[in-house]
């Protein structure tokens, strides 16, 4: 072989590589590029098969039709002849030049497939490559996943056809691979499939222009976004996300699910949404653990049966709404609200509602007439002087004697002692009770049924509205007691003391933040006439002034001297019979060392009398020694009880022993009296003064 | 591969030219350019299952081409359709341009067309 047939050789060989390399490497673009003149009239399939094929256009969008569209690279793009995306002519910039038929994405390999942000008519993932789905996706038509390699979302992705469209399945349990991340539909219904399950990582909003049927399974992702109506039918599954969803329009649960799963955040139902269960018992709502329902418009159960509902016990619903009233949907025992707060504009009811846990009412009252407010032993919270207006009744059965169980005010409640099944009290402010004096009593009506027997200490709470008109001047807030009244016929009301003295505790309106109250202990549904408050009956308030009488030997100033438990005034009327009432100083018999409130005119009428025992002693400590009975005609002291024996009076008794001898005045004692009438035989040993008359 | 290295400095000067006539490649029959196609005028028409294959460019000024049926035709570099010409692909062959196509004209698709290499 010669040197030159060696050289042409070489070159050959060279010139074969060089060859072979410019045919492996396109030397072209590999584009679709029709220009300003050009129509692309496409009902088959234009396929891009190197990764940056474009497809190019500077044509009006009606010289552009399509079938398919196919880009099996990796980056392929719509752009306009320069390579911009966003230009005039660059098809899928904006919905009016949305791109025509369909656009397929389909690669095979594991080389990623970058989807481009485009308005398309339809939308198609197909071959086992990983697709990119970036932020801005609107398809008008049908998205196709076909036998897709995973799917990664990012950003929004929009369905926003102006006829109806499906919900594409992705069924990607977290993150945002295979299952969308953000979801927006609008401008016409949207359909999820029965048989279908999308799920979303992030925010759905449903714009008004997009109804939104749910036959199959939806999943919303983080915060959801309602503006139009939603129905769920075909037993649709409806479940809401970890963040809070706003409803503003309806619900409509025909045969399916509406479901708030434990660790979603709360869901409201703004002021124009309706949440509305239809007439079955697969029209289901449910609520998980710790989920919260705002419902700012409303919620209706069309099923009369109402067992189409599903609370869990630690869960919230929370009426919130402004209108007048807003109605609180009944439940029933079986399947009640865990937890029910109320709060701004009065609620009604429209039938029986059950709580399960605690009641909250804040701000206005519910009013349950002529319907029930049924808990267990939750607890019922109040704000604001909020009441519950009507019955509410309480299921004793898990209840506890160490529990007070609050009833349809804060201060209203019963500490049992004994407790019964089931106890309801039936509150009604200005709502005139059984035996009824408009110059003495509260205008609220207190209505206690029960089933089992019960002894309790009882809390009233009153508002300064149940005293409508002005009392007498001598009845008092101070001075309310309970009574157990009865209705007409034969309407009459028998003051409750079931302890002597009873043991009331008050608190009026002016020391209160506008919810009164007053509280006795030892109440029973059955017994003796000053226990019992009867089933049915009234619990009555009244403030009258009654003649006190002393039920145990003891100090004038010591309230528990009294059957009314507090010290005479100087307005009342008092009677001993069979006890010994000392005034100024100190006995064993109840050591009491605090000095009378009113010494100059302890009060309107005493009256001692003929019993064993009965007496009235003054006596002085250092210069607390005068004392007088209101110094003005009309006041009298009369005594009927004779001593059996003589009293001794050198000097003041402090022992605890009764002492049996009418009045007694000791020395340096001083007492004024108007009127003083000695019964027969009555007897009075003065060793002080003793002044009858005004001077 | 003499022979390719020849064909790459040869076809730039390989040339058909069309220019008013009719050209049928009729059924199952091939027809290989060795380069590129100038179409001033005329019709190219490429029947069911035969193929024509431009291993060059091909510029269509006036006229049209039309692959019927499941007619092949491959065009290995670009494809120029200038404002007065018509590319127009039946269904259901395919129309294989390996660069890109120019497009000022009518292009119509009822088939495939594939643009550019994997």
């Amino acid at each position: 072989m010669t040197t030159r047939t060696r050289y042409h050789r070489l070159f050959v060989a060279i010139a074969s590589v060089a060859i072979v390399l410019a045919t492996a490497i396109p030397l072209h673009s590999q584009h679709l590029e029709n220009r300003a003149t050009g129509s692309v009239k496409n009902s088959g399939t234009i396929r891009f098969k190197s990764d940056t094929g474009r497809y190019k256009n500077a044509a009006p969008f009606a010289a552009i039709t399509n079938n398919v569209i196919e880009f099996a690279g990796t980056d392929n793009l719509f752009t306009d002849l320069d390579g911009f995306t966003a230009s005039s002519t660059v098809l899928g910039q904006d919905p009016a030049w949305r791109v025509p038929g369909l656009v397929r994405y389909k690669k095979t390999g594991t080389a990623r497939q970058n989807l481009q942000p485009r308005y398309y008519t339809n939308l198609e993932n197909a071959d086992e490559a990983p697709k990119w789905i970036p932020d801005s996706v609107f398809v008008g038509g049908e998205y196709l996943i076909t036998l897709s390699g995973p799917r990664t979302y990012n950003g929004t992705f929009t369905y926003d056809g102006s006829q109806p469209q499906y919900l594409t399945s992705e069924r990607g349990m977290s993150g945002n691979v295979n299952r969308y991340n953000n979801m927006t539909i609008r401008n016409s219904v949207k359909n999820v499939r029965d048989s279908d399950e999308v799920r979303m990582d992030g925010i759905f909003t449903g714009e008004t222009s997009a109804p939104l049927r749910v036959y199959g399974e939806f999943y919303w992702g983080s915060d959801s976004y309602a503006f139009a109506d939603i129905d769920i039918d075909t037993v649709g599954h409806l479940e809401t996300g970890r963040g809070v969803s706003f409803l503003h329009e309806d619900v409509s649960v025909r045969n399916g699910d509406f479901v708030i799963p434990q660790g979603s955040d709360t869901v409201f139902v703004m002021p124009t949404g309706l949440i509305v269960l239809r007439n079955a018992d697969t029209a289901r709502l449910v609520m998980g653990a710790r989920t919260r329902l705002d419902i700012l418009g409303e919620f209706r159960n069309e099923h009369p049966p109402l067992v189409n509902v599903s609370f869990d016990s630690t869960s919230l619903v929370h009426y919130t709404g402004t209108q007048t009233p807003q109605i609180v949907q009944a439940t029933v025992g079986t399947h009640p609200y865990g937890n029910l707060m109320t709060s701004k504009g009065v609620k009604g009811a429209n039938g029986d509602v059950h709580v399960y846990t605690d009641l909250t009412v804040n701000d206005t009252n519910i009013v349950m007439i002529p319907h029930t407010m049924s808990m267990t032993t939750g607890r019922a919270l109040y704000t604001n002087l909020a009441e519950v207006v009507g019955r509410l009744r309480r299921d004793l059965r898990r209840g506890d004697t160490s529990v007070t169980y609050v009833y349809n005010n804060e201060e209203t409640f019963f500490n049992f002692i004994a407790k019964p099944d089931t106890l309801t009290l039936d509150s009604r402010p200005q709502t005139r009770p059984n035996a009824y004096d408009p110059t003495t009593d509260v205008f609220r009506k207190l209505t206690v049924t029960a089933s089992g027997e019960w002894q309790a200490l009882v809390r009233a709470g009153y508002r300064a509205s149940d005293i409508p008109s002005p009392w007498d001047p001598t009845a008092s807030e101070r001075l309310l007691k309970m009574y157990n009244a009865y209705p007409a016929p034969n309407e009459r009301a028998l003051k409750l003391t079931p302890t002597l003295p009873p043991t009331y505790n008050r608190r009026s309106l002016a020391q209160s933040t506008g919810i009164a109250y007053v509280e006795l202990f030892g109440i029973s549904r059955s017994g003796a006439d000053n226990i019992r408050l009867d089933d049915g009956n009234d619990l009555l308030l009244r403030g009258s002034r009654d003649t006190l009488r002393a039920i145990a030997s003891g100090r004038w100033s010591n309230p528990f001297t009294w059957d009314e438990a507090r010290e005479p005034e100087p307005i009342d009327r008092v009677i001993i019979d069979g006890f010994t009432v000392h005034v100024g100083y100190v006995r064993a018999s109840d050591n009491y060392a605090v000095a009378e409130r009113y010494p100059d005119s302890l009060s309107q009428l005493v009256i001692v009398g003929a019993m064993q025992n009965s007496s009235l002693l003054f006596g002085s400590t250092g210069t607390f020694n005068t004392f007088s009975y209101v110094p003005a005609a009309g006041v009298d002291m009369r005594i009927f009880r004779q001593a059996p024996a003589l009293v001794p009076t050198l000097s003041q008794d402090v022992t605890a022993t009764d002492i049996d001898g009418g009045l007694v005045v000791y020395p340096s004692s001083t007492i004024t009296v108007t009127n003083l009438l000695l019964g027969a035989d009555a007897t009075v040993f003065n060793a002080g003064r003793l002044r009858v008359g005004i001077p | 591969m003499i022979v390719a290295a020849g064909m790459s400095v040869d076809v730039s000067a390989q040339t058909m030219t069309i220019n008013g006539a009719q050209v049928h490649v009729r059924e199952n029959v091939l027809m290989v350019v060795n380069g590129d196609v100038q179409h001033l005028s005329g019709e190219v028409r490429v029947y069911d299952d035969a193929t024509l294959r431009v291993r060059g460019t091909a510029r269509l000024f006036q006229g049209g081409w039309y692959m019927l049926l499941d007619a092949y035709v491959q065009v290995v570099n670009d494809l120029h359709i200038s404002i007065y010409g018509t590319c127009w692909r039946y269904a259901a062959g395919s129309l294989d341009v390996e660069g890109s196509i120019f497009n000022d004209g009518d292009l119509n698709n009822e088939g495939e067309i594939n643009i550019g290499r994997p």
